[in-house]
């Protein structure tokens, strides 16, 4: 097999488990324990897959998506890994250290995708605009594609230029852009909620975002803790409030009660 | 349920919600930093939009209600998925539900994003990986197996169960909506509740802090660090006044990239001046 051939197995195997990500399905292929057996498994050498993959797997058990979070990108990682300790002998240990700047790569493409995809969206309230269904289909499967290829690029250079190159690569990227992209990933999220909370906005119902805020803030409660708060409140509200209309007659009594006492 | 439908009222078929069950699969395909899974949830609804909407115009108000920001663990997307598909019908049944739809996805998906984390990433998929793991370092292909073939009869089984137990609740829900002002009340108290959470969001999905320094006379120990005064007035004080300046902007009619321009201009300087980190 020529190296060509063998990265471009390599980068295909990398590519379509980290789809999995965020592309398509969730079915897992992205762990390393599926990582490393699959491109052992194309490579002809299945047990070394099996090892590297175990091993990489129980080094990032750690590692789940919350949230918004981009978290260290243990496929394509693992894919090298696993590509190194076959073509090279390397130890599993050795080589999955010897990996990370393919993991720091693949992350960073994400992070990046992430940030163009804004772009994508954009052009989404575009086509709803016409009301043109299929073009919101073409983009969902692009957005598989991609992710398919941030995969599978730093799989293919790594294989075929070697670790040091994606390392050169990375180097080359200074370290504040990385900062600076992540310090704006962290801000972008207030351009969704704001276009929410003005669609939402309603001077009643103000009370409850502040609510919502200062329970997160100051009391550090969760999502679900505060939801709970939120239907306890939003009971209350309609009890108080809202029973003009109501027409439910054995609500009556109940709603009379309190709209007394207030 | 009946596939024969009648000539008025217009309903979702167990084929759609089989179809919506599958596309959910594809949910953070177009993931963003703006609006997440936003267009992943109206690809997913498709099949139930062209059932119910036949004309351009309808197809779009539908589209464009599902563009709002969303996002929550995919796996628990489903039961939001089938609840939608029960207000989408009334909706095309002549009972204006635009908000009542919008104020339901904001209010469940914050905290059916705590329990499907908690859940399936934290506590289902932390177990099966660890045996397939075990095995796999014994040398046995049954890891890898093992691991893949459990996983994935859990998280496909409990979509489609969630997809169908979703839009059945939701048809539960909206029964009797003529009949009083049921409806009212869904879209008051899904209003509320969809506010809560999105305060609890500002506060805890942006991310925004500084790493600067007051110096205090020559001793580095007593240097005042800006976050930590800012957090004991008001923790979250950054990422609540962003969302404010950003809706107050597109209030004023200030278009979207602008802002997001703005936002990485600030983000870029901050970083180099070492204002944020």
């Amino acid at each position: 097999m020529s190296l060509f051939f063998k990265a471009l197995l390599v980068a295909i195997v990398t590519g379509l488990c980290e789809m999995d990500i965020y592309g398509w399905g969730q079915l897992m292929t992205e762990r390393p324990l599926i990582v490393g057996f699959l491109v052992g498994l194309v490579l002809g050498d299945i047990k070394t897959g099996l090892l590297v993959g175990g091993s990489v797997e129980l080094m990032y058990l750690g590692v789940i998506y919350v949230g918004a979070a981009i978290p260290p990108d243990a496929t394509a990682g693992c894919g090298i890994a696993t590509a190194l300790a076959i073509m090279s002998g390397m130890e599993p240990k050795a080589a999955s250290t010897l990996a990370i700047p393919v993991a720091v790569l693949a992350s960073f493409l994400s992070m990046a995708v992430w940030t163009l995809f804004i772009g994508l969206m954009h052009h989404g309230d575009k086509v709803a605009e016409e009301g043109n269904d299929r073009a919101i289909e073409k983009m969902t499967y692009f957005g598989t594609f991609v992710y398919f290829l941030v995969g599978a690029i730093p799989a293919f250079l790594a294989v075929f230029f070697g670790v040091n190159a994606v390392k050169a690569m990375v180097a080359v990227i200074p370290d504040k852009v990385m900062i600076a992209l992540k310090v704006a990933g962290g801000m972008l999220p207030a351009l969704g909620f704001g276009m929410l909370f003005n669609m939402m906005y309603d001077k009643k119902l103000v009370p409850f975002f502040i609510i919502g805020f200062a329970a997160a803030a100051f009391l550090k409660l969760g999502l679900i803790a505060a939801a709970l708060f939120g239907l306890g409140a939003a009971l209350l509200y309609i009890q108080i409030f809202d029973n003009g209309s109501s027409s439910r007659p054995s609500q009556g009594n109940n709603h009379k009660v309190v709209s007394t006492s207030n | 349920m009946e596939l024969s439908e009648k000539q008025v009222e217009k309903k979702v078929t167990k084929k759609d919600l089989v179809k919506v069950w599958w596309r959910s699969l594809f949910i953070m395909s177009t993931i963003n930093y703006e609006r997440f899974q936003s267009m992943g949830f109206a690809y997913a609804m498709l099949p139930v939009l062209r059932r119910l909407y036949k004309t351009k115009e309808e197809m779009s108000a539908a589209l464009k209600r599902h563009m709002r920001m969303f996002n929550t663990n995919p796996y628990f997307s489903n039961p939001i998925l089938g609840v939608t598909a029960a207000l989408e019908e009334v909706n095309a049944n002549g009972q204006d539900m635009n908000e009542a739809i919008n104020g339901m996805k904001v209010a469940l998906m914050g905290p059916f994003a705590g329990i499907g984390d908690g859940l399936f990433d934290g506590t289902i998929r932390s177990i099966l990986q660890a045996i397939g793991a075990g095995l796999a370092l014994q040398g046995s292909v049954l890891g890898p197996v093992f691991f893949l073939l459990t996983w994935n009869a859990v998280q496909l089984s409990f979509r489609y169960w969630a997809t169908f137990y979703g839009y059945k609740t939701g048809v539960g829900i909206v029964k009797d909506i003529k009949e009083s002002n049921v409806l009212n009340k869904i879209t008051k108290i899904a209003g509320v509740i969809g506010l809560v959470v999105l305060g609890v969001l500002v506060a805890s999905w942006i991310t925004m802090s500084t790493p600067v320094k007051i110096a205090v006379g020559q001793d580095p120990k007593n240097a005042i660090q800006l976050q930590q005064v800012m957090d004991n007035i008001l923790p979250g004080m950054m990422p609540l006044g962003l969302t404010m300046l950003v809706a107050w902007l597109l209030r004023k009619g200030i278009k979207i990239n602008y802002i997001l321009l703005g936002i990485f201009i600030f983000a870029f300087v901050a970083t180099y001046t070492g204002f944020l980190a």
